[in-house]
């Protein structure tokens, strides 16, 4: 519990100064919360005093009372003020530096980093976690370390008083801070389960209604449900599990403050039976017994928030700590265009050690097309994200330009290419603005040359609003060619010589695929251009074609020289002319042609 | 707030009441958490009464050990009895939480089922999973602590109040008398509370998915160099989020801490008038100090008590959010099983719209005969895929029919639709379990003989018995090593082992590797061979031997007729063939324009 509040402390970076100044505020509000308390006791040790005929008590005390507590009041508005201006407000200064850091982090990680780290996980924390520390965070210290340091002066206050008093206190502290650390280590053994539970039926939701569908289609809905209602019993008894252990030490916990403070009024009634404290004191204790704990008997709730803080605590740390790709890259402008590929082998993640690429050497020529063609998985889009530098390559090198990619830093590598890949994605912002990516300082007549060119202009002067349209979710009337078109827009406002396609072909209807076809034409022209191919009019055109196979390339040239040799290529050339010639209702032309194919 | 006035108008049920309406299984153990606590409390009583009778007998000076012994010891008695009550209490009620937590869970996932499918798949599964996960949880907290804390604070603020009442009025009004100061100046920070606070959820909503936008397209902001701008738009999401934040609270920071020292004092009253009317004569001295007590006792449960308007707030939204989805309208499933003639479809003047938008199907008529084989084409947006979806009754028609055997499908048992009809989707969904398993979910009582047969005639075969584990290889999510085209081809042996007399289709767009595709075709003819076969086709090349093509554009029919037939007199289907034809041409840097830029 030290350990994580240590952290928030740290965490709270140049502000620490207002955190403990803030407590400073809080220490001094005791007091004067405590003020009141003792002008009672002692006025009605007065009153007592009176009543005997002992000493008499002037009737002004009426007025001066009420000053008094007004002036209570008064000063203890501005330390409240003043703790709660200095500290209650530094999570939310703190959290949004985090926020923009963990941007910062994510933006110089190589991609690779993102199939390590689920990209889910990364969102929980950016938002939900790093709030729950924004808000939680403070107020744990708040409670924890001004409820302690309160507690201390109270303490100290009552050993001047009457030391036994003091003692009654202390014990009851000690005993708490005892039942405090068992519900830290119930806790320690009984949240993971809670938390293991909770990221299932996090999986089992989206699983769940990814699989409505299918699941209604086959009348299985009960079925479908049973793993996910399952989940969430199993979550309900791991949370109650956590509350039945808790509940018993918190008990404890709470007694042994309830039983401390029975033990100041005894030791109250003790010393003034014995004649060491006067009466107004015995009544000051008296009147303090039922509030001098409520500040600590809380931190149960907050032993419970610190485990999970430092938990959000170690996961940010964890993305802030990312290492960066290009740390030792340099800004170096390239003045010629080509790529090369030498010897280069490639595996995603160190463990699994399947080597997605082994040996791969090729050339390209500034200013030349080449088009990768092989079946899925066996490398291609790899390939292209190497030369982007989204990963780094195991063995061999990349250069671009005739520089290895790794002397760059990744702007000054990325400046040079532009990219269209199958899954386009669009920002939630205006077509404009998502065309204006490509080069954010572009006029508006540039931008809309850009669409022009890509065909997007056509459809955009039919809408409404225009360039003004939002895309994204809310605009989700766009049709997957069409969106695709932006992207190409967007594409052709960077104009970098060179050109990664990832054959974008999803979502399309017939209308759409020619216009995108012609999209992407004027995007390539006069570029150095690597396609990741899949139809046959692309591969026929590029000046050389690699096809790749498990990871290798296995033939290359151009479609001529290709089709020219016994081997993939030709196979892949003649089931695609197939595929793209192929019509529902004629099963027994696929059909056998097929057979023969297998065969083969 | 309009937004909180609809929440609370709707169904005329206060959030608090949805909530409760789901206690149903935990009714006894709120019941009896109500009863310890509201005994708690009671027995909290006692250790204030046994501290008055101590200073009672101090300040009539006759106060020694022996005197205070027997009421410590009933205090301490007491408390340890008052405490253990809470626990009790506490315990129970974090149970009866759970429990509504869960039935509200289960209720979620069973309204999912029975919505219309269209209506579910239009949400996002983020915002699904955010309000079934976080937003659900987040109501247990408050919920939880209701029963013991808030209403034992309310019950042992009220005891104390009689109490001192009994004592006398004036005392209690004297006590109380800082609470409406306190409560006016909470109350005018509170004015705009509502209104800041649907500000505030909206801010945060806003910087969340600009957070989450800019995390999804990150490898589009990485290779188009826009790190730093796309970044800027992220970071001015944020500090614009702290701004509101820090707004809102330094707008509420001297209402809220004016309150906070004032609503404690409640010795602010009393002393003053304990005094005066000490001196008046109307209260002894050892009622004053009783008076005294009794207003520090107060202060606690009234502090709990205005802590707990912000969570009843995040509950009041909480629970509103997900009434979202509790309140979705179900489609109506008849339990009699419906005689259909055969496995034709006829659509009669349908009429479709989402949700309150404008219609997007407006009056389509459509017979298709039993074992015919019809496409449906049009531009992307057309409506052609809703007219294919709401055969499968993914949502049911807003005018006209849609009948399957002549039975209209909303008079026909939903499982018995699903028997009838094959809807080959786009996305291949796999569960979580082996390949055999993922196949055999067409028919469960097949043979795993069957299963295999069903297998081979999608092609599956092949590749399958590749995998280290053959079909009891796990799909799924964790089946990464599935690629697109296997896994649809799993989906098309699913539909193949169930059989059905009617097939939806939705064509796959995406060009998968050659082979993969080529593979998928044959297994798509097998699926469909000797069924009525409905196609959505994307690409026309596919369907030109179709007995019937529909043309669709802007939700209505525009013509049908086979290839030869539309392409003769159909402008808009001849226009869409020769882009068809044309885009199959195409080439990347096609040979003129790149002989010119050498």
């Amino acid at each position: 519990m030290i350990k994580a509040l240590m952290r928030i402390v740290r965490w709270t970076g140049p502000h620490k100064k207002r955190l403990i100044l803030g407590c400073v505020c809080s220490f001094f509000m005791t007091w004067a919360t405590a003020a009141p308390v003792m002008l009672a006791a002692w006025l009605l040790a007065c009153v007592a005093e009176d009543a005997r005929g002992t000493q008499e008590l002037d009737p002004s005390w009426v007025w001066w009372s009420l000053l008094a507590l007004i002036a209570c009041i008064g000063l203890r508005f501005i330390l409240t003020y003043g703790k709660n201006r200095l500290q209650e407000s530094i999570g939310y200064e703190v959290a949004p530096e985090d926020r923009i850091k963990i941007g910062n982090v994510l933006k110089r990680v190589p991609l690779g980093y993102f199939d390590e780290v689920k990209t889910g996980d990364i969102l929980a924390t950016a938002t939900t976690e790093l709030g729950i520390l924004e808000l939680q965070g403070m107020k744990m210290v708040d409670a924890v370390i001004n409820g302690y340091v309160n507690l201390a002066a109270v303490v100290a206050f009552l050993f001047i008083l009457e030391p036994m008093a003091g003692f009654a206190a202390l014990a009851g502290t000690v005993v708490s801070c005892l039942a405090l650390t068992a519900v830290n280590r119930v806790s320690k053994r009984l949240t993971p389960r809670a938390h293991t539970e909770t990221e299932q039926l996090a999986g089992d939701i989206v699983e769940y209604v990814r699989g409505l569908g299918t699941a209604k289609s086959y009348g299985h809905g009960g079925a479908a449900m049973r793993p996910i209602l399952a989940t969430i019993r199993r979550l309900k008894e791991a949370r109650i599990a956590i509350e039945f252990g808790f509940t018993p030490r918190n008990l404890v916990h709470l007694i042994a403050f309830k039983l401390a403070s029975v033990g100041v009024v005894a030791s109250a009634v003790w010393g003034y039976a014995n004649g060491d404290i006067e009466l107004w004191m015995l009544l000051a204790l008296c009147a303090f017994s039922f509030t001098v704990f409520s500040g600590v008997e809380r931190v149960n709730d907050s032993a419970h928030m610190l485990g999970d803080l430092d938990d959000i605590m170690n996961r940010i740390d964890a993305i802030e700590n990312a290492p960066y790709i290009d740390s030792d890259g340099r800004d170096v402008p390239l003045t010629e265009h080509g790529i090369e590929l030498r010897g280069v082998s490639f595996s995603y993640g160190r463990e699994s050690g399947a080597k997605v690429l082994s040996d791969v050497s090729c050339d390209i020529p500034e200013k030349t097309t080449c088009a990768i063609v092989g079946p899925s998985g066996s490398g291609k889009t790899t390939i292209a994200n190497l030369m982007m530098r989204f990963w780094d390559v195991d063995e061999g090198s990349v250069l671009v330009g005739g520089h290895d990619v790794r002397e760059l830093t990744c702007d000054s590598l990325l400046r040079n290419f532009s990219a269209v890949f199958q899954n386009v994605y669009l920002f939630n912002d205006t077509i404009e603005n998502n065309i204006r990516f490509g080069r954010p300082g572009a006029t508006r007549e540039e931008v809309v040359e850009a669409a022009r060119r890509a065909r997007v202009d056509e459809f955009v002067r039919e809408l409404p609003d225009g360039y003004e349209t939002l895309v994204g979710e809310a605009g989700s009337a766009l049709s997957g060619g069409q969106k695709q078109r932006i992207s190409i827009a967007r594409a052709l406002l960077k104009d970098a010589p060179i050109v990664i396609l990832d054959e974008a072909t999803a979502s399309i209807d017939p209308e759409n695929e020619s216009l995108i076809q012609e999209a992407l034409s004027e995007l390539t022209r006069g570029k150095t251009v690597v396609v990741i191919a899949h139809r046959l009019a692309t591969i026929e055109h590029a000046d050389q074609i690699l096809v790749v196979e498990g990871g290798r390339i296995v033939q290359r040239g151009t479609h001529e020289e290709l089709l020219g040799q016994e081997g993939t290529y030709r196979r892949f050339v003649e089931i695609r002319s197939r595929a793209e010639g192929w019509r529902i209702g004629e099963e027994t032309v696929a059909g056998v042609s097929g057979e023969a194919i297998d065969a083969s | 707030m309009a937004g909180t006035g609809r929440h609370r108008g709707e169904g005329g049920r206060s959030w608090l009441g949805t909530l409760l309406s789901y206690s149903g299984r935990c009714k006894g153990k709120m019941a009896l958490s109500l009863a310890a606590s509201i005994a708690s409390v009671g027995t909290g009583f006692v250790p204030f009464y046994a501290v008055f009778r101590i200073v009672e007998a101090a300040m009539e000076g006759r106060l020694t050990f022996e005197i205070a012994a027997p009421w410590l010891c009933l205090a301490a008695g007491s408390y340890v009895a008052s405490k253990a009550l809470f626990g009790i209490s506490t315990l129970l009620s974090h149970v009866s939480a759970y429990t509504i937590l869960e039935t509200l869970r289960r209720d979620f996932i069973e309204k999912l089922m029975r919505a219309s499918l269209g209506t579910v798949q239009g949400k996002s599964i983020g915002q699904i999973k955010n309000v079934f996960l976080d937003r659900i949880e987040g109501i247990e907290v408050p919920l939880a602590h209701m029963i013991p804390e808030l209403s034992g604070s309310t019950l042992l603020a009220l005891g104390l109040a009689a109490w001192l009442v009994a004592i006398d009025w004036r005392m209690a009004a004297a006590c109380l008398v800082s609470v409406p100061i306190g409560l006016g100046i909470f109350a005018s920070s509170l004015k705009e509370f509502n209104a800041r606070y649907a500000a505030y959820m909206a801010e945060s909503n806003h910087v969340n998915s600009v957070i989450v936008e800019y995390i999804e397209g990150i490898q589009v902001v990485k290779a188009f160099n826009q790190a730093s701008d796309s970044y800027r738009k992220y970071a001015d999401a944020v500090r614009s989020f702290k701004d509101y934040t820090m707004g809102w609270f330094r707008s509420t920071w001297v209402g809220m801490n004016l309150m906070a020292s004032i609503m404690p004092t409640t010795l602010l009253g009393v002393l003053p008038v304990g005094l005066w009317m000490y001196f008046a004569g109307a209260l002894g001295p050892s009622q004053f100090a009783m008076c005294v007590i009794l207003a520090l006792a107060v202060v606690d449960p009234i502090m709990r008590f205005t802590s707990f308007v912000n969570e009843m707030k995040s509950m009041e939204y909480a629970v509103a959010d997900t009434r979202e989805f509790l309140d979705l309208p179900e489609l109506s499933d008849p339990a009699e099983r419906a005689l259909p003639l055969d496995a034709s479809i006829e659509m009669k003047d349908v009429r479709f719209a989402y949700d309150e938008g404008d219609d997007v199907l407006h009056g389509v008529s459509l017979a298709i005969p039993q074992g015919s084989f019809t496409a449906l084409v049009g531009p992307s947006g057309s409506g052609k895929s809703t007219i294919a979806r709401l055969v499968a009754r993914h949502w049911d028609v807003c005018g006209g029919s849609v009948s399957v055997g002549g039975v209209d499908v909303r008079e026909m048992p939903l499982d018995q639709l699903s028997e009838l009809v094959s809807f080959v989707a786009q996305d291949n969904y796999l569960f979580d379990a082996t390949i055999r398993e993922n196949i055999r979910l067409g028919r469960p009582q097949a043979t795993d003989e069957e299963v295999a047969e069903a297998a081979r005639a999608a092609c599956c075969d092949e590749f399958v018995s590749k995998l280290p584990q053959g079909y009891d290889t796990q799909a799924g999510a964790a089946g990464g090593a599935l690629s697109g085209g296997e896994r649809q081809r799993i989906s098309i042996a699913r539909a193949i082992l169930k059989d059905a007399p009617i097939v939806l289709l939705d064509e796959a767009t995406a060009f998968t590797d050659p082979e993969n595709e080529d593979k998928i075709q044959r297994s798509i003819a097998r699926l469909s061979a000797g069924k009525t076969l409905v196609v959505i086709a994307h690409r026309l090349s596919t369907i030109t031997a179709a007995d019937n093509i529909v043309v669709i554009d802007k939700g209505s029919i525009v013509d049908q007729g086979t290839h030869d037939d539309l392409l003769a007199k159909c402008p808009l289907y001849g226009r869409m063939w020769r882009a068809h034809i044309g885009a199959r041409d195409w080439a990347a840097g096609s040979s003129g324009q790149k002989g010119g830029s050498r």
